[in-house]
């Protein structure tokens, strides 16, 4: 199990880099998918066999909301307001993936002095989760695109939530299921709020909503 | 029977203000209602204290109040009935001066508001000098501050008006910060931050001093802290300005004197610091009141001259108790005491006529004015009284006040022989105050001799009338009180001999009050004969011209032809020699255009003079903060990018740093 | 029954998305006011108290919030409901570029102010940290729909950064509760009762990033520098009720989740670690909004500037603790109070003068006497001069400080109320008083009302509580904010 938990972490952080490397809209959007899938395999991975039926529960849902139901809401987003790619990011991309990898180090840093009982069988569990977040708010940072940044707060929120996948076996299944129905509205305000905007301003070029300043 | 009197008296005037709110449509009502409760909550309050003052005695209150650390304690002894008597006094006085003042606003302002804010001010000052818990006297001391503020705002349409309201907001402000922080020290752990159990904790003496002398000092004018007050007191109307120079800034050393004592044993230094402070404060006072033109400006500077001669006695007491001299501290507190009263008594004489002179001529530019002694022979009369009492001339009252600080300033002097510390600082205050004599001599003979004698340089200053009688009534009543403490001066020590032995608690008290009273027993006698010899003197002349035919002609045109008013001296010009001679002080500027050419046109010389202070210590702390603060600015430009990476790099940070 | 007080608006919200008629509508929303006050005096006066539960429960402190919310949500109500009277259905000229706009639709907005009071309601009675963040979540998902009620370009600017600064906040606070979780090994439920009970068993170093993340997490909703970027925009472009419940209520909230964690981590004995962070970011606070507050252009955003101040004030407070954690619990009432009032005020004055820029009012007391006078009621009270609430609030932190013997702090701390306090006079004062600039001609419309009683009523009765806060407060009161200051939390 431990080989698999592996593979599915390393998994994450590729995509975290997949992430950071591309341009395209519909590719960000697709990776993020991937990163559902990754998500919901390497919690189960964490439990003993055979998984409690909550958990095999837990991680379909997981799978359907951020693998099927979120995606789908993004891609209409993305046809209703017709932005397609980048068009020119704050910070450039190969430059991104550099700053990933110091996020990466930095990662693995700070958790030095954290040690935990749980999930010990992977030392790369808890860094892989950070990063997937510092991923989210890289994404964040550096484009322009609202809609891609709408994506960046939905990679974020996979890196957190896979650090509750880690404890999902002991934390209590009302709380997890809470933050993904959470996860599920706020993109879906996110999504409406960036479809009013392309509405009221042609385009969702974060350009335009820096008006409000002091 | 005490504390009846004085809830009594603020109960009066509470009622005053709440009536006066709602009987705001119509001006007259209102000024009758403000002024009637003024004066009956004066009478009573004055009575409480007259009794304390006499009897020597304590008389508190103490009923929980159901606020944090706060209860309602209030307590007369000698100090505060010393203090009550004058802020009652020129309240009462003001309040009738006042009736007759604000008509000219009927129906053009909210007069049940002003008089509303005018018996809050003076319950509030009340309520200053009796408290004796932390949180009621904040209370009080915030509910001073904003009711005198609303009365400067009281013409807010005039932009210097609202300049003034808001630098007036911040010095007490600014105040008020300093005294939280010096009751809070003082209360330390206990619950409560009743006066009496206040300690002082270790070491900590010296920071509550200059924390009390920065929030004091703040609300009393002392130099730098003073700007606020040539701005502050012109602005507002000018019974108010009466009450605000007379006795407001007064409660400053009022709190003062009441935190020194709470401290406990002063240090040397304090009683230096002190007599710098009133020296610096003394004599850039009377340097700037002397290049003024408004009159109420000048008047307002010379509150910062004479609050630096209190405080020069003030010096000298604490000098006194710290070298252990009880004469120097007897003489140097009754003098800054009875010159808070004497101060009190002629600024607002002299605002009262100030007031009369604008309320007449509707002007306060001195260079608009003149001519005023035949047009308004009273006001000029007690206007005249006024000024030479506060240039310490005797018989008036404010030599007496003067008199004893120079009597302990040339006791420690001539006592030392050799030329010791204390000795020292005997001299600065001579030097001082005599310096402070002959400057504010000859500011007043400036703001007489322009206002008041000459042509009219203005239409309307000829056009001057002899003000309503309630206003007179207050000036000559004020004029003759000045006359009666310069001709009755041991009298007056009488009234702040109390005070002196609540506070310095020694014998030597009486025997230097006595002692002064004997000295003050033979001025007096010259004064009387002074005047009986004027009087005798006027009568043979009048006698001798009675037999004579008298014929009135122009003044005396100096050989023109055709004298013309503009050809008069100006209050600038008047003044010129002096101010030139402090040019590296003051600082004014000059505005000339001279004549040139064959045919000279048009020439002009204008004179202009800043509070350096304001200018060049405060505009550009002021200025630094605000550039700091728009770089700042910059921080929030916009992007929300920017401010997901300003959260990025706290999670950074604080997890790299934090966690260990 | 506890819960009730989150499902009633919650119910009662549902139903005015579903409801056509107008009367109805904004009947409902007066009768979730009144009955969610009903419902929380209720609870005041219980004597026993149902702490004990998983999910929910009320200590001291979650009935101190409640009860803010709900005195500051029915003050609103009235006025929301005058409010839409008046400009609900006609198109509105915007102030600053002067387009017409429509707003958004009425049954949304009332829905979303009944959905805002009961998830806000969720947060002050939960007793677990995740549901406590979950709670926390949804105050902004419902309220983001509040702030572009006028729906133009910059109000939508606004929710958008509105909700991407405080999704990614939440997100953070999220990550703390997992670390909390890291902290009790995996096994600890995130119960607070369990947490304070067990804390000696957390592992430290865990919990110390849990409280960072918290921190940042819900400071970012609280408003706290460097995480407080939204706040200015969304409070100056919503409608001044949404910016009153915004400042009012909803920055308690997330203090309230900063609370909770501080008080985990005392019980830990991590006392001065966390409570040495609140002061350093109560400070940083107060420093960043004096130096917007100094020349600041728009009085709104000066009204948003003074919450993040005083959101520092009460950080500051709860970060020294004892007597200074007293003062905190109270100024947040205070400052609740006084902020929901100022922003009622400054809505009519933008309503009146039309403008939001500080240079375009002028003379308010002679326009509009009582907004006036409220006006400067509401400036002297909120920085903090006797005899008025926060005074009081403000002078029991400074006492808690120097009793600590935190000198420094307390110097600092006053400076920047000094000249926060210039600041704000700068603004205001010229406000209040003086006359309009001849270039800058306003005429207040005649035939609409300028101080309607839906106007006058709750910021009158807000404004005698901040009075009465300042003069009277009865001993049982007190000891009442002293126990919702102690971090062990019941009653």
């Amino acid at each position: 199990m431990s080989i698999w938990t592996n593979i599915f972490i390393l998994g994450l952080v590729l995509t975290d880099f997949r992430l950071l490397a591309t341009s395209r809209l519909a590719t960000v959007i697709q990776t993020t998918v991937f990163q559902a899938f990754a998500l919901s395999a390497f919690m189960l991975t964490m439990a003993d066999r055979p998984w409690p039926p909550l958990l095999i529960f837990l991680a379909l849902l997981t799978l359907m909301v951020k693998g099927l139901v979120l995606p789908w809401l993004l891609r209409r987003a993305m046809r209703e307001t017709r932005a397609q790619r980048e068009i020119e990011p704050i910070v450039g991309y190969s430059a991104s993936v550099l700053v990933g990898i110091v996020l990466l180090g930095l990662s693995f840093l700070i958790f030095i002095p954290l040690k935990t009982s749980v999930s010990q069988e992977s030392a790369f569990l808890l860094p892989a989760a950070l990063f997937t977040t510092l991923t989210g708010l890289m994404i964040i940072i550096s484009r322009k695109n609202a809609l891609t940044q709408v994506v960046g707060y939905l990679v974020m929120e996979n890196g957190v939530y896979a650090f509750g996948a880690a404890l999902a076996v002991e934390e209590p299944l009302l709380v997890e299921m809470g933050v993904l129905l959470d996860v599920f509205v706020a993109v879906f305000v996110m999504g409406i709020t960036v479809y009013q905007i392309s509405r009221e301003f042609d385009n969702i070029d974060t350009d335009r909503l820096s008006e409000l300043k002091d | 029977m005490i504390m009846d009197l004085m809830l009594a008296s603020l109960a009066v005037l509470l009622f005053g203000s709440a009536v006066c709110v709602f009987a705001g449509g119509s001006g007259k009502s209102a000024s009758l209602m403000g002024a009637i409760t003024s004066v009956t909550g004066a009478l009573l309050a004055m009575g409480a204290a007259g009794t304390i003052l006499w009897t020597g005695k304590e008389s508190s209150l103490h009923v929980p109040w159901q606020v944090p650390f706060g209860s309602f304690y209030i307590a007369v002894d000698p100090l505060s009935a010393f203090f009550i008597i004058t802020i009652s006094l020129v309240c009462a006085l003001a309040a009738i001066y006042g009736t007759a003042y604000m008509d000219i606003y009927r129906g053009k302002k909210n007069l049940g508001a002003a008089w509303c804010f005018f018996n809050l001010l003076f319950a509030s000052m009340l309520l200053v000098v009796l408290s004796r818990n932390g949180i009621l006297f904040l209370i009080a001391w915030e509910g001073m501050s904003l009711s005198s503020f609303f009365l400067v705002m009281f013409e807010h349409e005039k932009a210097e008006v609202r300049e003034a309201g808001w630098v007036y907001l911040i010095a007490a402000h600014v105040g008020q910060a300093c005294l939280m922080f010096l009751f809070i020290l003082l209360g330390g752990q206990n619950a409560s931050l009743d006066f009496d159990k206040f300690t002082t904790p270790v070491g900590a003496a010296a920071t509550l001093f200059i924390l009390a002398l920065a929030g004091f000092g703040a609300k009393a004018g002392f130099v730098p802290m003073h700007v606020w007050l040539p701005d502050a007191h012109p602005a507002a109307p000018s019974h108010v300005s009466a009450v605000m120079s007379g006795v407001m800034i007064k409660t400053g050393i009022y709190g003062l004197v009441r935190i020194v004592l709470l401290i406990g044993a002063p240090a040397q230094w304090w009683g230096w610091t002190l007599l710098i402070i009133g020296a610096v404060s003394g004599i850039m006072g009377v340097l700037f009141a002397l290049a003024q033109h408004d009159i109420k400006r000048l008047l307002a500077y010379h509150s910062v001259e004479n609050i630096g001669i209190i405080c020069m006695g003030l010096g000298l007491w604490l000098l006194g108790v710290s070298i252990n001299n009880p004469v120097l501290a007897t003489l140097g507190l009754m003098g800054g005491l009875l010159h808070v009263l004497n101060h009190a008594l002629f600024k607002s004489l002299l605002f009262f006529g100030a007031g009369s002179v604008a309320h007449a001529s509707g002007t306060r530019n001195m260079d608009l004015l003149g001519g005023l002694l035949k047009r308004m022979p009273q006001t000029s009369l007690t206007f005249a009284i006024g000024a030479a009492a506060i240039c310490g001339l005797p018989p008036l009252n404010g030599f007496i006040s003067e008199f004893l600080i120079y009597l302990g300033a040339f006791g420690i002097v001539a006592k030392a022989g050799t030329l010791g510390s204390p000795a020292v600082g005997g001299l600065i205050a001579l030097a001082s105050l005599g310096l402070i004599g002959g400057l504010a001599a000859a500011c007043f003979a400036k703001v007489f001799g322009i206002v008041f004698l000459g042509e009219p340089r203005s239409e309307n200053s000829a056009r001057a009338h002899e003000v309503p009688r309630p206003m007179l009534f207050a000036m000559t009543t004020l004029a003759a009180l000045c006359i009666i403490i310069g001709l009755a001066g041991p009298l007056a020590i009488k009234l702040v001999t109390p005070v002196a032995r609540q506070l310095i608690g020694d014998v030597k008290v009486s025997e230097t009050s006595a002692m002064a009273c004997g000295i003050l027993w033979k001025i007096s006698l010259a004064g009387g004969a002074l005047i009986i010899l004027s009087g005798v003197f006027w009568g043979l002349r009048s006698f001798l011209l009675s037999r004579r035919v008298n014929s009135t002609g122009p003044t005396w045109d100096c050989g023109y032809l055709a004298p013309n008013n503009r050809m008069q001296y100006t209050a600038s010009s008047f003044a010129w020699p002096v101010i030139g001679m402090f040019r590296w002080l003051v600082r004014p500027k000059l505005n000339v255009r001279f004549t040139k050419g064959l045919f000279p046109q048009h020439a002009e010389i204008s004179s202009h003079t800043d509070d350096i202070f304001r200018r060049n210590l405060f505009a550009p702390i002021f200025k630094l903060i605000i550039e700091l603060a728009q770089r700042i600015h910059r921080l929030q430009e916009g992007r929300n990018q920017l401010y997901v990476l300003y959260i990025a790099i706290t999670i950074l940070i604080l997890l790299l740093v934090k966690v260990r | 029954m506890l819960i009730s007080i989150v499902l009633i608006p919650l119910a009662l919200g549902l139903l005015a998305l579903v409801i056509h008629s107008k009367g109805v509508r904004r009947g409902l929303l007066i009768i979730g006011a009144i009955s969610h006050s009903i419902m929380t005096a209720v609870q005041a006066l219980q004597k026993t108290h149902p702490t004990t539960g998983i999910w929910i429960g009320l200590d001291s402190t979650g009935l101190l919030f409640l009860s803010i919310t709900s005195i500051l949500f029915l003050a609103v109500a009235v006025y929301t409901v005058g409010y839409l009277g008046r400009d609900s259905d006609r198109k509105v000229m915007d102030s600053v570029e002067g387009f017409l706009f429509r707003n958004e639709p009425e049954a949304v907005f009332i829905a979303c102010l009944l959905l805002f009071l009961s998830s806000m309601s969720m947060v002050c009675i939960s007793r677990d940290m995740g549901l406590l963040w979950v709670a926390v979540e949804a105050t902004t998902l419902v309220s983001a729909p509040l702030i572009s009620f006028h729906s133009h370009h910059r109000s939508l600017e606004a929710r958008w950064k509105y909700l991407l600064i405080c999704s990614v906040g939440i997100a953070v606070a999220l990550l703390g509760n997992y670390f909390m979780a890291f902290a009790g090994h995996g096994k600890i439920h995130l119960n607070l009762d369990n947490l304070i009970t067990g804390a000696a068993s957390l592992d430290q170093a865990w919990l110390k990033a849990a409280f960072l993340m918290l921190l940042v997490g819900y400071g970012t909703k609280m408003g706290m520098a460097p995480m407080h970027t939204w706040l200015p925009d969304a409070h100056s472009e919503s409608p001044s009720m949404v910016s009153a419940l915004l400042s009012g209520a909803l920055l308690n909230c997330a203090f309230l989740g900063i609370f909770r964690a501080h008080s985990v981590l005392s019980a830990a004995g991590l006392g001065l670690f966390s409570g040495e962070l609140l002061v350093f970011f109560g400070m940083f606070s107060m420093a960043i909004a004096a130096a917007f507050m100094i020349r600041q252009s728009d009085y709104k955003r000066m009204l948003a500037y003074s919450s993040i101040e005083h959101m520092g004030i009460m950080a500051l407070g709860l970060g020294i603790g004892g007597l200074a954690s007293t003062g905190a619990m109270l100024h947040a009432v205070n400052h609740s109070l006084t902020k929901g009032m100022l922003f009622l005020v400054s809505g009519q004055i933008l309503f009146t003068y039309g403008s939001k820029k500080t240079d375009d009012v002028r003379n308010v007391i002679k326009t509009m006497p009582l907004a006036g006078i409220l006006w400067l009621f509401g400036f002297l009270a909120i920085t903090g001069a006797p005899p008025f609430g926060p005074f009081l609030s403000e002078m029991t932190i400074l006492k808690g400080m120097l009793q600590s013997g935190r000198l420094f702090v307390a110097a600092g701390y006053l400076m920047l109320l000094g000249v926060i306090f210039i600041a704000m006079a700068r603004i205001v004062i010229p406000m209040a008083f003086g006359l309009p600039e001849k270039s800058k001609s306003f005429a207040p419309s005649p035939d609409i009302q300028q101080e309607p009683i839906w106007f006058a009523g709750p910021t009158l009765a807000l404004a005698a509580v901040i009075l009465v806060m300042g003069l009277y407060i009865p001993g049982f009161v007190w000891n009442f904010f002293g126990k919702a200051a102690a971090m062990t939390g019941g009653f």
